[in-house]
């Protein structure tokens, strides 16, 4: 290498106290004039091998990485570097520094996004011709633009899936102080792994990060993000790319009232004792109710009473029935297994939390599932599934908690359902196997028909 | 129609700190007035607009449009717009299409979807590429195109947040001028921020220059020369070239 032009190389600490967006002016440590300057936290001098004297639209193929990219205003192109793939964007020296900065915040918030690697600027052709000043970002592996995913004739439930990933992306950048300014489809990625479905912020250029932030700039990007969404399926809809019967002003407005319901859920202040774990299930279906799933939760103990913090997440379809026979061989319902593993999870947090899922999922088995399914009188056996007992049996036992304000024990909830349910069923099977009889004669309470 | 824009002692603070991003600011713009918020990062120009917009909270004063009392107006029933800072163009769609799919949005019949957006078309003298798809057009007409967003949906009054901060600097001038020129035959009512002094001088009837959330003076640009009020307001806008 170091056949390429002369560098300077350095990188800039970030100011991670800094509010709003990065300040003009101050500018980059001086930039030593007529040579590369690049802003880096990497050492990796394969850098340098690249054609940085080439206007980005005229890099040879042999550097670029051809994968699909959402729609930009800047020229965009991936490219390879030690085996791995990196973005490039030419755009100002301004944006690039503030993006690269705001990246770093994100990334110490813990927020989903792309990690940034450098800025480069002092860019110059053979002829000595100025060029744009780059971003690079690491290429999000696995990670696909929404054209991409679209371009396959996209179904409806993948679709509310990734607006779903979308929301919960945008509630979890306001939670940290960010307020995004350009919400877009395309300024978004979405990846698969593991049968979940996350979102990832690719586009920090309009951002600005603050403790916390205000309802009216929360409001503001909602109203971009309804307004972007929008045009963006009528695009797609308008090329035939997406499934005709797709309504994009329908599927925008979903974004809205998902985003609303999450921040509630996620916000909502809550006292409560650490007995009262029912509480914590309450929350959990809710956000489950919404079409999230609940992978981790943290209680804060506070003098007052404790708070919860949940960490939800959009998971495929099909997920939870795959992870229950992974971990327990139980084969369920979508709904059940999902009731199923939070049981598990629970269950885990409150008496082995120090062990494995796998391990706890067994020591489950052991001391919930078999028990309640040993403890079906003999003669209701046979009734229903025994995965769709289990699960019943959770329903009833968080039913009766909330009613009753209080967590009721295993045994009591068992009891109460074999003999308000479980009896209850039975007597309804008798009627539905009764088909011949009139009417109303059928009333499971034995109630008179009304004459006639 | 009149749309005069009145704020009266207007003061914002935001959630967890003290000082107050805007502080007691009253301000009045006139109708068809072009009036630009001037000053540093962080001095409170976007709070000012978000105010204006019903987006943010006020924690006392007031706003008036047209002479009417909107503190409590909800932002969807102010009809002024807020233009977007960043636009995309979509590719599958025609020139017409870009301009209007935010009236469709908005639920505005299809006949005066189209009447508005041939009348942003004729304005921004993109009648002959309506048909055409985004791609066919020079940049310069891309961002006409964005600007024509905001013309069909004809508020009373237009908020822009720096539009042309993240511009090169050659487009960044020819757009600045061409705002000028359309914001004057469109006569709306149009409260401008920028932090960019140049900017502010060329484009403005007025300015308003705020340091720290404090109004220190409103005045044409002129005036801002002739007589600032303070060293601030001299220092920000420097000397005429
Ligand atoms: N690190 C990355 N990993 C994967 N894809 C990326 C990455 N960076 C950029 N892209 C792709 O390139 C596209 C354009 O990038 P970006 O949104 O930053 O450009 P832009 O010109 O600033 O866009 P806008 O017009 O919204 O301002 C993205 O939609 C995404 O598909
Ligand atoms: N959510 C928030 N929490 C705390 N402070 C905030 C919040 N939002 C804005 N501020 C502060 O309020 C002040 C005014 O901010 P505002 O964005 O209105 O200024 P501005 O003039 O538009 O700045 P810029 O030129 O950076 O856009 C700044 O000091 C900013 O840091
Ligand atoms: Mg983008
Ligand atoms: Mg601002």
């Amino acid at each position: 290498m170091n056949n390429g032009p002369a560098a300077n190389w350095h990188d800039e600490p970030t100011d991670f106290g800094q509010l709003g967006k990065l300040p003009r002016g101050l500018d980059a440590p001086a930039a030593a004039i007529g040579a590369l300057n690049i802003t880096s936290a990497t050492t990796d001098e394969k850098l340098l091998d690249l054609p940085w004297d080439l206007a980005l639209e005229d890099w040879p193929v042999a550097n670029l990485a051809a994968l699909p990219r959402g729609l930009s205003r800047h020229v965009v192109r991936f490219a390879h570097l030690s085996g791995s793939v990196i973005a490039i964007k030419e755009t100002s020296e301004h944006v690039a520094r503030h993006e690269y900065h705001m990246l770093r915040k994100l990334q110490r918030l813990d927020v989903p996004c792309v990690e940034p690697l450098a800025v480069i600027t002092g860019r110059r052709t053979a002829d000595g011709a100025d060029l744009d000043p780059v971003l690079v970002t690491r290429h999000l592996r696995f990670s696909l633009p929404y054209r991409a995913l679209f371009s396959q004739t996209l179904r409806q439930p993948t679709l509310t899936r990734l607006i779903d990933a979308q929301a919960l992306l945008l509630v979890r950048l306001h939670l940290a102080g960010f307020y995004w300014g350009d919400v877009s489809l395309s300024n978004t990625l979405f990846r698969r792994d593991a049968g979940a479905f996350a979102a990832y912020l690719v586009d920090a250029e309009t951002g600005e990060l603050y403790p916390e932030l205000s309802t009216g700039q929360r409001e503001y990007d909602l109203e971009i993000a309804r307004v972007n969404i929008a045009g963006e399926l009528m695009d797609l809809h308008e090329g035939g790319l997406i499934e005709e019967k797709i309504d994009p002003l329908d599927t925008s407005e979903r974004i809205m009232d998902v985003y609303r319901k999450l921040w509630a859920e996620l916000t909502g202040q809550e006292s409560f004792n650490l007995g009262e774990r029912w509480r914590v299930n309450a929350r959990i279906r809710r956000l489950n109710e919404l079409g999230f799933d609940v992978e981790e939760f943290t209680i804060k103990t506070t003098a007052d009473g404790s708070t919860i913090q949940l960490q939800p997440k959009v998971v495929d379809a099909g997920h939870h029935q795959r992870r229950l026979l992974e971990l327990t061989g139980l084969d369920a319902e979508e709904n059940q297994a999902r009731r199923l593993l939070n049981d598990m999870d629970t269950y885990r947090a409150d008496n082995h939390p120090d062990l494995d899922q796998e391990l706890s999922a067994h020591a489950w088995l052991r001391h919930v599932f078999e028990p309640v399914v040993r403890a079906i009188p003999r003669e209701l056996q046979g009734k229903l599934e025994p995965a769709e007992v289990v699960h019943q049996l959770l329903e009833h036992r968080w039913y009766l908690s909330e009613n009753q304000n209080r967590n009721v024990p295993l045994a009591e909830a068992v009891q109460s359902y074999i003999d308000t349910i479980l009896r209850h069923r039975r007597d309804e099977a008798a009627i539905l196997l009764d088909a011949d009889a009139p009417a109303g004669t059928a009333e499971p309470d034995g109630g008179p028909a009304p004459a006639g | 129609m009149m749309a005069t824009v009145t704020f009266d002692n207007a003061t914002r603070v935001y959630p967890g700190t003290e000082r107050p991003a805007v502080a007691g600011l009253s301000l009045s713009v006139g109708d068809g007035e072009f009036l630009v918020l001037a000053g540093p990062a962080g001095c409170g120009k976007s709070t000012v607009l978000r105010m204006l917009a019903g987006l943010e909270e006020m924690d006392s004063g007031r706003v008036l449009i047209g002479g009417r009392d909107a503190t409590a107006v909800p932002a969807k029933d102010r009809d002024v717009a807020m233009v977007f800072q960043n636009y995309a163009l979509y590719p599958h769609m025609s020139v017409a299409d870009n301009l209007g799919f935010a009236l469709k949005i908005a639920g505005v019949p299809d006949a005066e979807r189209a009447a508005r957006v041939r009348e942003a078309a004729r304005l921004l003298e993109l009648e002959e590429v309506l048909d055409l798809r985004p791609q066919a057009l020079s940049g310069d007409q891309r961002q006409r195109v964005a600007m024509g967003r905001a013309v069909v949906r004809r508020p009373q009054v237009f908020l822009m947040d720096e539009p042309l901060a993240n511009l090169d600097a050659a487009l960044r001038a020819r757009t600045r001028a061409q705002i000028a020129s359309l914001a004057r035959r469109l006569g709306i009512t149009t409260v401008y921020a920028t932090h960019d002094q140049a900017e502010a001088m060329a484009l403005g009837d007025r300015v308003a220059v705020l340091r720290e959330g404090v109004l220190q003076q409103v005045a044409t640009p002129h005036e801002l020369y002739a007589r600032p009020a303070n060293q601030f307001v001299a220092g920000f806008i420097g000397t005429p070239d």
